[in-house]
């Protein structure tokens, strides 16, 4: 491996600071498999330690929010059926996409960090405040968008919109295991039929006004 | 306000390598390869470039070494004011401490 591959794995500033003489020690000392690893570490760790510092609190807050989100959503999506369930499919399907977008955002910001050409001004890069922004805007947008769907289908369905909304996003949110479902989606299936709306944290079909 | 001596520990796993660095500023400045050699020599550990320049980075952004000029790729370090201040507060923390195992083991 050659040394300036392993000096890409910083970040761009402290290749700026320390890379010519940080590869003139490499070259003094010899590349070996352990300098290797302790080089990848390194920069591991000063990529970690760059991020903190490059954002702001509030949209590392998103962001953490975000991550937790899309982890819950992920597991919950993967664990229901949700297509036998119709109060469900647009708000899991909804946050399914803000999950995969919001990855997406942040594989490709850490990439970036790493391989980010240095020929680039340095403003347009370190901007992750727009990051942050367009993980706000996600998440904002999918719950929106969900509360809407919700609300459609609680209007056609004559239920109370409000209530029929909240009860779809918690349910959304909360596993099956956590939620006081009466009947688990495997029974339906087994029955053939589909849950009915509202009928999530114990509530049964009737008990919207 | 917390002691000099804490905020080395504050160092996290760079801790240990900074102050290896620090002592070997203390007797003027050298740039990295030089200090890698020393370190090998007062410590029995060598440092990789990976861990020696992440101590580097850390000790320079508390103030407590700085690079001097160099027409050369290798840029020296020194020892700041306050970075000799804290490494005499580490090393006087050392010396108590060594102090109190040595005569735990003679009463042993």
């Amino acid at each position: 491996m050659r040394p300036e591959t392993l000096l890409r794995l910083y970040p761009r500033d402290w290749r700026e600071k320390y890379g010519e003489e940080f590869l003139a020690l490499i070259e003094s000392s010899g590349l070996s498999s352990q300098v290797v690893f302790d080089i990848i570490i390194a920069a591991a760790r000063e990529q970690i330690r760059e991020v903190p510092a490059m954002l702001s609190w509030v949209p590392r807050l998103v962001g953490y929010f975000g991550l937790a989100l899309a982890v819950v959503f992920a597991i919950n999506w993967v664990r229901h059926d949700l297509a036998l369930d119709p109060m469900r499919i647009g708000v899991g399907n909804l946050f399914v996409a803000f999950s995969f977008v919001y990855l997406s955002i942040h594989i490709f910001s850490q990439i970036w960090l790493v391989w980010r050409p240095s020929t680039l001004p340095r403003s347009i890069p370190d901007k992750l405040w727009a990051q942050g922004f367009v993980m706000l805007a996600s998440i904002t947008a999918c719950l929106i968008a969900s509360s809407l769907s919700a609300s459609l289908h609680a209007v056609f369905g004559s239920h109370s919109p409000l209530l029929s909304c909240f009860v779809t996003i918690v349910g959304a949110i909360v596993p099956d295991e956590l939620s006081l479902r009466t009947k688990p989606p495997s029974i339906a299936r087994m029955l053939g039929r589909n849950s009915q709306p509202g009928s999530f944290l114990g509530l049964g079909p009737g008990a919207f006004p | 306000m917390s002691k000099p001596t804490d905020e080395l520990n504050d160092l996290g796993r760079f801790s240990e390598p900074a102050l290896l660095i620090m002592i070997s500023l203390a007797d003027g400045p050298k740039h990295g390869y030089a200090m890698t050699e020393d370190i090998e020599q007062i410590s029995g550990q060598r440092l990789g470039p990976g861990t020696l320049y992440g101590g580097i980075t850390r000790l320079e952004a508390r103030g407590w070494i700085e690079p001097l000029p160099s027409d050369d790729r290798r840029r020296p370090y020194k020892l700041t004011t306050s970075g000799h201040k804290v490494l005499k507060h580490r090393l006087a923390a050392i010396k108590t401490m060594a102090k109190i195992a040595t005569s735990r083991l003679a009463d042993a």
